[in-house]
């Protein structure tokens, strides 16, 4: 049997060039394409898999200090949508507690991020009362 | 005559959108202790365009006799669509559903500082779970590395904060049951 192996193109390692397409298209056997019912798709008993897609997203920490690993930190990965496809079709996993949807576990606080977030705090009030201060005074000297 | 080892099939899809698709293969009996029941593989494309619209030839090689399953991605700007599809090996059909599902991204384009941050994720061979960065829509790969302190190969992978990445694993329905 020939080779099938095909050769790297604007980084996507998938795409072929005209060259390469052109020669697979004469070797190969064309298919059609149908639309079809979702229960129809699969002939009858051999649809064995359950495929599980999830969207999500890092989360990160508030704040991120040299030498802590990210799990310590508290990045968390928060799923926004899932679906589970199967021999009825593609659904929505509405309850994300059920299953490989499930919401990542929240992770306490640590010292650090306390400590940072603390630091956070106190930088906003001050920041407020200069601002505070600093109207008043310039309405004053109008 | 030459030996007829794949097929291929075409779909249209407007410029903004971006398909690829896996074959999903069964593995053999024999291999099952160390691998999982299912593997799958990106297709092979060769795209064209015709008008605003991109004609994608998707080319699946050594088809199994009794046909295989597909999982199709449709990227788009804020969603993609997954879908359901089933190659007919004996007929030369692509079935596809019509009923395809289409999943919301709530930050894809994040106007917020965002930032790479390194995970442990040390990828289970009998558990593979495919991630894909619905930008480019590559598949983002694990780097392994040996760690001195637990003697052990473990993997790390690079992921932008704030971004919506897709997951997909697949399973035997049995073993969710």
């Amino acid at each position: 049997m020939e080779n099938t192996r095909t050769t790297t193109h604007n980084g996507d390692s998938n795409r072929l060039t005209p060259e390469e397409a052109k020669k697979l298209m004469e070797k190969t056997d064309e298919c059609r394409v149908i639309a079809t019912k979702a229960q129809e798709v699969a002939p009858v008993g051999f649809e064995t898999t359950r495929k599980d897609v999830t969207s999500a997203t890092v989360v990160p920490a508030p704040q991120i200090r040299e030498g802590i690993k990210p799990g310590e930190q508290g990045d968390s990965l928060n799923p926004v949508t899932a679906a589970e496809m199967t021999e009825n079709g593609v659904t929505i996993v509405i309850d994300r507690e059920v299953g490989r949807a499930q919401k990542a576990k929240e992770v306490p606080e640590n010292e650090a991020q306390r400590a940072a977030r603390e630091k956070a705090e106190l930088e906003r009030k001050a920041q407020e009362k200069y601002e505070q201060n600093n109207s008043g005074k310039s309405e004053g000297d109008r | 005559m030459e030996e007829i080892f794949g097929k291929h099939f075409s779909i249209t899809e407007p410029e903004s959108i971006n398909t690829v698709i896996y074959k999903v293969n069964k593995t053999e009996k024999e291999f099952l202790d160390k691998s999982p029941k299912f593997t799958i593989e990106r297709l092979n494309y060769y795209e064209e365009y015709i008008g605003r619209n991109k004609k994608k030839t998707f080319f699946l090689m050594d088809p199994a006799p009794e046909g295989n399953e597909l999982v199709i991605f449709s990227f788009g700007k804020d969603k993609v669509v997954v879908n359901n599809g089933f190659l007919e090996t004996r007929t030369n059909i692509v079935r596809v559903s019509n009923t395809p599902v289409p999943m919301k991204f709530e930050t894809l384009y994040n106007e917020n500082e965002t930032e790479f941050r390194e995970f442990e994720y040390t990828p289970n061979l009998k558990r593979p779970i495919t991630i894909i960065d619905p930008d480019t829509t590559d598949e983002v790969k694990p780097r392994l590395y040996y760690d001195e302190e637990t003697k052990e190969v473990k993997g790390k992978c690079t992921l932008q904060a704030n971004k919506t990445y897709v997951m997909f694993e697949i399973t035997d329905k049995k073993d969710r049951n």
